[in-house]
């Protein structure tokens, strides 16, 4: 269910960026019809209890972001008030302690940033990460730098077909296989999972032609490839993609659209 | 049965094909002989027209059009006239390796044995459909599995195969493949020592196309010496032309082929090119007569050609093999020095320094990619360095380019 619904938020926003104004109105109705698009009925009683109850895990989990970061601040105020002690009585074993609790609650911070900029199942950024990291308030690109969408393709069919285990191994196969291939080539980016298929990958430092060659080969090499899963089903791993430069203070929302344009030509 | 012969005269109706492979046939055939291997095959046959007829339409609750046959060797094709799930088809499967597999074969002294069977499916309305058939047989085989299915969806591989056939006869009748240059520098002052040669070829919007892409198929579609012999012309054209030292790849399928060998030893007598000329061969198991290595080296060093082993530290590097090679370089395979920065890797890479050194053979770092790197390639005293760190592969162009703008 609840991949169902990020299918349908995707989906949805995917639809409504194109509007320069979003009222929630428009967003309930485009969800609305994506829902019954892909079959599903909100109104129905068994539906609605499972949404129920994915908005209660929703709180707990933002309850739970909401003790880390209580806990983090007042470990961080404890241990600004020791080291006011430390630093002035030179207490080297003190400032030693603290430095501990600090390196620990950094890790803390960054599971917790994990958390809610990451995709559980990828380990690729999300889309909060974008509009956190790369876009001013007016959803505009902070720096200039390269875009490509990368399409998964036949993603939806094998999880109809086969299943979804086989689809989403088939999801990670092709990212690894890309991850891998870019480090060979020492580039440097940031990957985000746009919908449940599809990646956009923020590539800097870079020609767009360099960049264009190196992913067509990499598409090369994996349409070489054939998967086999455990039941004895042979798929093959295929992909498309588009790319885009950009510059500092363009339209995300622009961008994007020329990007699924450029997919889908 | 009216229904049955519409089924098989419409071409638009999908059929699903099972081949059928009698595992280590050739073994049967050696051990117990050819009469009995052919005892063996009748049987399955029969075994088979019994399952087809008895068990089979159990799990499809029909009878079945059908076609059952001993296609070669040790294969038998099973053809159903029926579009089949996934499901029935993993059933079929079932029933034939259970029943073939618990079978006891009798030989002509009545002695009997056990088969194991092998099994490749796909379904479609394709005229070739065996070939996909195939193809689920070979990766069955080569994952040491009884089954695998080849999903119809992806058929249309055939058309990826001929655009790179396409592609690769382009460069060939065009002359389009080129040597990209990659700098391999002197650790001590980082001056270009010389370029290794590394095969590019171009679709035709003019994309490159990397050897990940080509080089294998290139050997499967027989393009592979055409391409090669057009590298080699062009390196010696441009060590000529550009008195620049060049190392160019060569595996030890390229060392016995004769065409290559023509060229190579042609390009060294008239065009004088071998002072400037290095061989790098690749050290893998894949060398199976070092004697014949070895005429080749001593050859082509008769004309002044450096020689270098490829790759060493990976797979099966072999010091005893390198000792029985006449060689002037050993470069370290790319997978150890990406790990330099550790103990265990540095000791090793130190090991193949100190056993090169002993023997005055000088040292090349691959994938040195960034100053990290370099810096540990220095205190091992290894003599050259290559990587991202310095270029990345270009065209001659592009290096020359260089050399002017300084």
């Amino acid at each position: 269910m609840k991949n169902k619904l990020i299918q349908i938020t995707d989906l949805s926003i995917n639809e409504v960026l194109r509007n320069e104004i979003i009222l929630p109105s428009l967003y309930f109705k485009t969800f609305d019809e994506n829902a019954k698009t892909l079959k599903i009925n909100l109104n129905n009683e068994k539906e609605q209890k499972e949404i129920e109850h994915l908005i209660f895990d929703e709180f707990s989990t933002i309850n739970d972001y909401m003790n880390t970061t209580i806990n983090s601040i007042e470990t961080l105020s404890v241990a600004t008030k020791i080291a006011k002690v430390a630093i002035k009585n030179n207490d080297v074993k003190s400032l030693e302690k603290i430095q501990n609790s600090m390196s620990n609650l950094e890790e803390e911070l960054k599971a917790l940033r994990d958390e809610i900029y990451k995709d559980p199942f990828t380990k690729t950024f999300n889309k909060k990460w974008i509009y956190k990291t790369l876009l001013d308030q007016d959803s505009k690109l902070k720096e200039k730098g390269i875009f490509v969408l990368l399409h998964i393709k036949d993603f939806d069919y094998i999880k109809d077909e086969h299943n979804e285990l086989i689809a989403n191994n088939l999801l990670i196969f092709i990212l690894n296989f890309l991850n891998k291939q870019l480090k060979k080539e020492d580039i440097s980016y940031q990957s985000v999972r746009f919908f449940h298929d599809t990646f956009l990958i923020l590539v800097k430092d870079e020609s767009r032609t360099n960049l264009n060659t190196l992913l067509l080969n990499i598409m090369e090499m994996i349409k070489n490839t054939t998967l086999k899963s455990k039941s004895g089903i042979v798929l093959q791993a295929r992909f498309n993609f588009s790319t885009l430069e950009y510059r500092k203070n363009d339209k995300f929302q622009i961008i994007l659209e020329s990007l699924t344009q450029g997919l889908n030509e | 049965m009216l229904d049955s012969l519409r089924y098989l005269k419409d071409k638009n109706n999908t059929h699903t094909i099972f081949l059928i492979d009698i595992l280590y046939m050739k073994d049967i055939n050696y051990v117990y002989g050819y009469k009995n291997g052919d005892l063996v095959i009748s049987q399955v046959l029969k075994l088979l027209n019994e399952i087809v007829k008895n068990e089979i339409p159990k799990i499809l609750n029909k009878i079945l059009t059908y076609k059952l046959k001993h296609l070669y060797i040790d294969i038998f094709e099973f053809k159903i006239y029926a579009n089949l799930s996934l499901k029935k088809i993993q059933k079929i499967k079932d029933i034939i390796l259970l029943k073939i597999e618990e079978h006891d074969f009798y030989l002509d002294k009545e002695n009997s044995i056990n088969i194991n069977l092998t099994i490749g499916c796909t379904k479609g309305k394709i005229e070739d459909l065996r070939i996909y058939a195939e193809k689920a047989l070979n990766n069955a085989k080569l994952n040491y599995s009884d089954f695998a299915y080849f999903d119809p969806h992806f058929f249309n591989e055939q058309d990826n195969k001929s655009n790179l056939i396409k592609t690769l006869q382009y460069n060939i009748s065009e002359k389009k493949v080129e040597p990209y240059l990659q700098k391999i520098v002197s650790c001590k002052d980082q001056s270009i020592y010389k370029y290794e040669a590394l095969m590019r070829v171009f679709d035709k919007d003019g994309s490159i196309l990397y050897p990940a892409v080509f080089i294998e198929k290139s050997k499967k579609f027989r393009l592979y010496t055409k391409l090669m012999a057009i590298l080699i012309k062009k390196v010696s054209l441009y060590i000529r032309k550009y008195k620049i030292n060049i190392s160019i790849n060569l595996d030890f399928s390229d060392m016995l082929n004769p065409k290559l060998k023509k060229i190579i030893i042609d390009e060294l007598k008239n065009n004088h090119i071998g002072e400037m000329l290095t061989i790098e061969i690749l050290e893998s198991q894949k060398i199976t007569n070092y004697e014949l290595v070895n005429d080749f080296i001593q050859e082509v060093k008769g004309y002044g050609v450096k020689i270098a082993i490829d790759d060493f530290g990976s797979g099966f590097s072999n010091y005893d093999n390198i000792l029985n090679l006449n060689i002037d370089y050993i470069k370290i395979d790319g997978s150890l020095i990406k790990n330099i920065d550790t103990d265990i890797y540095r000791s090793l890479i130190k090991s193949i320094v100190d056993f090169s050194k002993l023997h005055k053979i000088k040292v090349v770092a691959e994938f040195v990619s960034d100053l990290k790197i370099l810096r540990y390639v220095k205190t091992l005293d290894i003599d050259y360095a290559q990587g991202y760190y310095f270029n990345k592969p270009q065209h001659i162009e592009e290096i020359l380019g260089e050399k002017n703008e300084k």
